[in-house]
C-alpha cells in the first residue's frame, strides 16, 4: 500500500516534472535551509529521498521557460512531498510563496554564438599565421555552448568562397562538413556564397557531388551521404535573394527559428544588396537581391503574428568602427544606414562582409540603440552574445556581447579532434597538388597598389593572361585587364617546406582561387576609354582599378589616395563627388607606345568574372567575338615556365598619376 | 523491457499510420477563474488572493500561497495555504494540474480557551473554453475522441480539535449545459485515484473546462492546555492532473490495423513467455 501510494505520489506529480523521478543525488546539497535562486524559504532542508534533501528535488537552478512552467514544477514536487508527509502543509505553504518570490523563470539567459568571413579557413595557419583553424575555432565554440545549454550558433555569411586550398580545392565540402560536425544552426549568405553560382550555393545545402570536379565527394566516410557529399545539416538563409526563375520566392528561407524553451527566437539572414555588383553576374543570373533594411521591416510582421518576439538580424553588410575591436567608439560603413531603418523590433544585428571586430550600438529606425556585432574574419574572433528573454512578453529584454578571440595558429587552445581529423584528411589530400612547383619568382611579388593604383603582382598576372591569348589561336590579344578584387594574396619568395624562389601551386592558387577561365573579346578604343572610367563609375563602392598588362599604358589624375583603403570621409566624398567623372587623360591610352584610335579594335583579355560585368564593369559585357580560354591559374603556371630564370615582380610603371 | 518496449511501438505505428497524423488538439480561447484564502478568527480578517499569471494562448496559471499568524495573549494561531492551477495548451495535448493545500496549528504558551476561527481556500477554474481543432485533412464536424488521463491524490488529517474541515476536488468538460464528463472527490479523506474519462466530439466545436479544489478548517470556541509543541488543528491536501488529448476515431481500416499490431504485439509476449518457462 505504501508503495502503491508513493508510485501514484510520483506518478502523479511525474507528470509535469518527470525530472523528479531522478532521485540519485551524487552531491546532496548542504544548504540549511531550502532555497530558491536568493529567496530563501526558512525550511530547513533535510534529506527526504535517498540521499536527496528537499532543496536537490527542487531544479531552481535549470533554466525555465516560463515563471509558470517553474511554479508548476515547484508545486508537483512539493504535493509529492506533502502527500508522503515529508514535509507539512504549512512548509508547503512557505516553499511555495518563496518559489513565487524568486521569480525564476520570469527570464530566460540565451547564449549566441556568432561568427563571419570564415571563407574555408579551416586549416590552421594556413593563409596566415593568424589563422587559428577549425578545431581551435571548434573548441572554443564548444566551451560557449557549454557554458549555456540554451544557445545558438550562426554565421553572417562568406562561410565558403574565396577560401584557402585545403577547402576550396574540394569545392568548399570541407568547411561545410567541419561546421556539420561543430554544428551550427544558421548561415546568412554572403556575396562569395554566390562565386560558383546559384547551383553550387543549392548544392552546398542540398548536398551531392559536382557534377564534373574530381575533387568532390572525397570526405570521410561520416560525413558523406550515399557515399557523396552530404551538403549542410545547418540552414542558409537568404531573406533578400529572390529566384526569379522559381516564381519569386526566396533562394533559400528568409527566417530561421529555433525554441528556447518556448521562447522561439527568430533569425533573419541575408546578404547585402549590392552582391551583384561583387561577385559574377553569371553567379546571380535569375536572382533578385532587394533592399536590406525594407526586407526585414517587411518579415517582422509575419514573424510576430507567430508570436514571436525576439528578431536577430544576420546580415552579410557591415561597418568600420573608429576603433577596431573592444569599446566602440564610433562606427561607419553601410550596416550604418541599414540598422537607422529597422524597425524597433529587432534586438540585435550580427553582420559581417568588411571582416572587422566590433560591437556597437547603432539607433534603430525609432532612434533607440540597438546592438550590433561582427566578429572579424578566418576563425579568428567568436562574439559571444548573451541574450535575456522575458519569458512573458517573449522579448529580448538586454543583450550582452563580447568578441572573444580564438587564438592564432600556435596558440595553446586545445584542437578538437574530431575537427582535426577532417582538416588531418584534407591536408594529406592536397599536400601532393599544393606542393607541386610551378614556377620560380626572382623576388617576393605583392598585391600592393602604388599611388596609381598598379601593383607588382597585378602587372605579372596580367601579363600572363597576355601571354595565354596573345596567340593567333588562343585570342590574338593585345591586351589583358585583371580585377585588383581576384588577387587575394602575395606570391611569397620563401616560405616554409619549399626552396626560396619556388613558385607552388598551393600558393599559386591561393593568389587566384576563384578557378576562373580567360575570356577573350573585341573592344573599340572608345569603349577601351569607358571601361577605364568605370574604374571609378558611378556604380562603383569604391575605385577598382584594373591591372593591366606590358604594353598597355595610360594616365590618369584620380583624387583621392588609390595605395590603401579609403577612410570613411573619403568613402563619402567618393560617393558624393568623385566617381562618376572622368579622370583619364584623354590621348594618353597607348598599346606599344602608339595611342589607341577611338574607332579601332583591340582584342582584350579578361577572365570569365569581368566579362560577365563583375565588379561593375558592365562595358565588358558587350564585347563582341568572345573567346573562351584557359582557367586563370593555369595561365600563371604556364607563364611562370616559359620564364625559367625566375619571373620578376613588375615595374608599376603602366599606370601613371602625373 | 527493450523487448517488449519494440513490439508495442510496431503496435502503435500500425494504428498511427491508419489515423494519419494525430495532429488534433485542444486549442485555448478564453478562461474566467480565482482562488482565493480566507481565514476569520482572533487576529481579524485575514484575505488573500491567487495571481492570475496567465499567458494566452498557451497558459492558464493561477497561483498563490500565504502563511499568517495571529497572535493570541498567550500564543499563536497559524494558518495558511497554498494554491495553484495550471492549463498548457500545445499542439502534443493539454496538460493540466490543480493543487490546494492548507493548515491551521495553535500554539499555546499558557492555557488558551474560546478560540474560534474559520478558514477556506478556492481555486476555481470557473470556465475554461477550448475548441477541438483538427489537423488539415479534418474539417469542422469531423469525430474525434477526447480523453484525459491522470490522477488525483489526497491527503486529510485534521484533529478531532478541528470543525467545519472539508476538502473536495472537481474536475468536468462540458458542451454548453451538457455535461460530458465529471470527476469528483468531496469527501475528507487520504489516497489516490486514477481519473480517466473520454468523450466524443467534433472538430471545430467548443467545450468548457471546469475545476475546483477547496478545503477548509476550524475552531470552534476551542480551548488548549500550554504546551511546548504546537497543536495540529489540521491539514490537507488535494491535487489532480493530467492530460487531455484529441485523437481521430478509427476508422475500419486503421482499427484492422490497430488488431494487426496488437497480434503482432501478442505473438511477441506469448514466444516471450515460452522463453521465460524454458529459462
Amino acid at each position: 500500500m505504501t508503495l502503491h501510494r508513493t508510485l501514484c505520489a510520483v506518478a502523479l506529480t511525474a507528470v509535469f516534472s518527470p525530472s523528479y523521478a531522478q532521485l540519485a543525488c551524487a552531491q546532496p546539497d548542504p544548504s540549511p535551509t531550502v532555497v530558491f535562486a536568493s529567496q530563501d524559504s526558512g525550511i530547513a532542508n533535510r534529506v527526504v529521498q535517498g540521499d536527496c534533501t528537499i532543496d536537490d528535488l527542487f531544479n531552481d537552478e535549470q533554466a525555465w521557460g516560463s515563471q509558470n512552467s517553474f511554479l508548476l514544477h515547484a508545486s508537483s514536487v512539493s504535493i509529492g512531498l506533502l502527500r508522503q508527509r515529508k514535509i507539512s502543509a504549512t512548509e508547503r505553504s512557505r516553499l511555495m510563496a518563496a518559489a513565487l518570490q524568486s521569480g525564476i523563470g520570469r527570464e530566460l539567459k540565451v547564449k549566441l554564438i556568432g561568427f563571419n568571413d570564415f571563407h574555408g579557413n579551416i586549416k590552421s595557419g594556413e593563409g596566415s599565421f593568424s589563422n587559428p583553424g577549425v578545431a581551435r575555432f571548434a573548441t572554443k565554440i564548444k566551451e560557449l555552448k557549454a557554458a549555456n545549454p540554451l544557445h545558438a550558433v550562426v554565421s553572417a555569411g562568406d562561410m565558403i568562397g574565396a577560401s584557402p586550398l585545403t577547402s576550396a580545392l574540394f569545392k568548399d565540402e570541407p568547411t561545410i562538413e567541419a561546421m556539420n560536425r561543430i554544428g551550427i544552426d544558421f548561415n546568412a549568405v554572403g556575396n562569395h556564397e554566390f562565386d560558383e553560382g546559384k547551383a553550387e550555393l543549392l548544392r552546398m545545402q542540398n548536398g551531392g557531388n559536382h557534377p564534373s570536379d574530381l575533387f568532390s565527394g572525397q570526405g570521410l566516410p561520416a560525413d558523406l551521404k550515399s557515399g557523396q557529399f552530404k551538403g549542410a545539416d545547418f540552414r542558409f538563409l537568404a531573406a533578400n535573394v529572390v529566384d526569379t526563375t522559381a516564381g519569386d520566392t526566396t533562394l533559400f528561407p528568409g527566417v530561421g527559428v529555433k525554441d528556447f524553451l518556448g521562447n522561439k527566437v527568430a533569425f533573419i539572414g541575408m546578404t547585402l544588396e549590392s552582391t551583384p555588383t561583387i561577385v559574377s553576374p553569371a553567379g546571380v543570373a535569375g536572382l533578385q537581391f532587394k533592399d536590406e533594411a525594407d526586407t526585414v521591416n517587411a518579415l517582422v510582421p509575419q514573424i510576430r503574428a507567430q508570436g514571436i518576439e525576439s528578431i536577430v538580424v544576420l546580415i552579410h553588410e557591415g561597418g568600420f568602427p573608429t576603433i577596431s575591436g573592444g569599446t566602440c567608439t564610433g562606427i561607419s560603413g553601410a550596416i550604418v544606414d541599414i540598422v537607422n531603418r529597422l524597425d524597433p523590433a529587432v534586438d540585435l544585428v550580427i553582420s559581417g562582409h568588411t571582416h572587422q571586430s566590433y560591437s556597437c550600438l547603432i539607433n534603430n529606425a525609432a532612434g533607440t540603440p540597438i546592438r550590433v556585432t561582427s566578429a572579424g574574419q578566418f576563425a579568428r574572433l567568436l562574439s559571444d552574445i548573451d541574450l535575456t528573454i522575458d519569458t512573458r512578453s517573449k522579448d529580448v529584454v538586454s543583450v550582452v556581447a563580447n568578441n572573444v578571440s580564438v587564438g592564432n595558429s600556435i596558440s595553446a587552445v586545445v584542437q578538437d579532434p574530431s575537427l582535426l581529423e577532417i582538416v588531418d584528411h584534407y591536408a594529406a589530400l592536397v599536400a601532393v597538388p599544393a606542393s607541386r612547383i610551378v614556377g620560380t619568382i626572382t623576388a617576393t611579388i605583392t598585391r600592393g597598389n602604388n599611388g596609381a593604383g598598379e601593383s607588382a603582382l597585378g602587372d605579372v598576372i596580367a601579363d600572363a593572361q597576355l601571354a595565354a591569348t596573345r596567340g593567333a589561336i588562343t585570342g590574338a590579344a593585345v591586351v589583358a585587364f585583371m580585377n585588383p578584387g581576384g588577387i587575394r594574396a602575395d606570391l611569397p619568395f620563401a616560405a616554409p617546406g619549399k626552396v626560396d624562389g619556388n613558385v607552388t601551386y598551393g600558393e599559386a592558387f591561393t593568389v587566384q582561387p576563384f578557378g576562373n577561365s580567360l575570356v577573350t573579346m573585341t573592344l573599340t578604343g572608345a569603349q577601351i576609354y569607358t571601361l577605364l572610367e568605370q574604374q571609378w563609375g558611378t556604380a562603383q563602392p569604391f575605385p577598382r582599378v584594373l591591372q593591366v598588362s606590358d604594353g598597355f599604358t595610360y594616365s590618369h589624375n584620380f583624387p583621392l589616395p588609390l595605395n590603401a583603403n579609403l577612410t570613411a570621409d573619403q568613402g563619402t566624398q567618393f560617393a558624393n563627388s568623385v566617381r562618376g567623372n572622368s579622370y583619364v587623360v584623354p590621348g594618353s591610352v597607348k598599346i606599344g607606345g602608339i595611342a589607341i584610335d577611338m574607332a579601332g579594335s583591340y582584342r582584350v583579355t579578361v577572365n570569365s568574372f569581368l566579362a560577365d560585368g563583375g565588379d561593375t564593369f558592365t562595358l565588358l559585357i558587350g564585347g563582341t567575338d568572345r573567346l573562351g580560354g584557359a582557367v586563370d591559374t593555369d595561365a600563371l603556371e604556364a607563364y611562370l615556365q616559359a620564364n625559367p630564370g625566375g619571373v620578376a615582380p613588375g615595374l608599376q610603371n603602366r599606370i601613371v598619376r602625373p | 523491457m527493450f523487448h517488449r518496449i519494440k513490439p508495442m511501438l510496431v503496435a502503435l505505428a500500425l494504428t498511427g499510420a491508419g489515423q494519419g497524423v494525430q495532429a488534433a488538439y485542444l486549442d485555448y480561447v478564453s478562461h474566467l477563474g480565482y482562488g482565493a484564502y480566507s481565514a476569520v478568527g482572533p487576529g481579524g480578517i485575514v484575505d488573500d488572493s491567487l495571481l492570475d499569471l496567465s499567458a494566452p494562448p498557451t497558459e492558464v496559471t493561477f497561483f498563490g500561497a500565504g502563511n499568517f499568524a495571529s497572535a493570541l495573549d498567550a500564543g499563536t494561531v497559524d494558518h495558511g495555504y497554498a494554491g495553484d492551477a495550471f492549463l498548457h495548451f500545445s499542439g502534443a495535448g493539454t496538460d493540466f494540474a490543480i493543487s490546494l493545500s492548507q493548515f491551521l496549528s495553535v500554539q499555546a504558551n499558557g492555557s488558551l480557551s474560546g478560540i474560534t476561527h474559520q478558514q477556506e481556500a478556492a481555486v476555481d477554474l470557473a470556465v475554461v473554453t477550448m475548441k477541438i481543432m483538427g489537423d488539415p485533412g479534418q474539417a469542422a464536424g469531423f469525430p474525434v475522441i477526447v480523453s484525459f488521463h491522470g490522477g488525483a491524490s489526497a491527503l486529510s488529517d485534521f484533529s478531532s480539535m478541528a470543525s467545519g474541515a472539508y476538502l473536495s476536488l472537481g474536475l468536468s468538460v462540458s458542451r454548453g449545459s451538457e455535461v460530458l464528463a465529471e470527476y469528483l472527490w468531496d469527501v475528507p479523506s487520504s489516497g489516490d485515484q486514477p481519473v480517466t474519462f473520454s468523450f466524443a466530439g467534433q472538430v471545430g466545436e467548443e467545450l468548457t473546462l471546469s475545476a475546483f479544489a477547496l478545503t477548509g478548517v476550524g475552531l470552534s470556541d476551542a480551548a488548549f492546555a500550554a504546551s511546548a509543541t504546537p497543536y495540529l488543528v489540521g491539514e490537507s491536501l488535494g491535487a489532480l492532473s493530467g492530460s487531455l488529448s484529441v485523437t481521430a476515431v478509427p476508422e475500419p481500416e486503421s482499427i484492422a490495423m490497430l488488431l494487426a499490431g496488437l497480434s503482432v504485439l501478442g505473438v511477441h509476449l506469448r514466444r516471450r513467455g515460452r522463453r521465460q518457462q524454458v529459462g
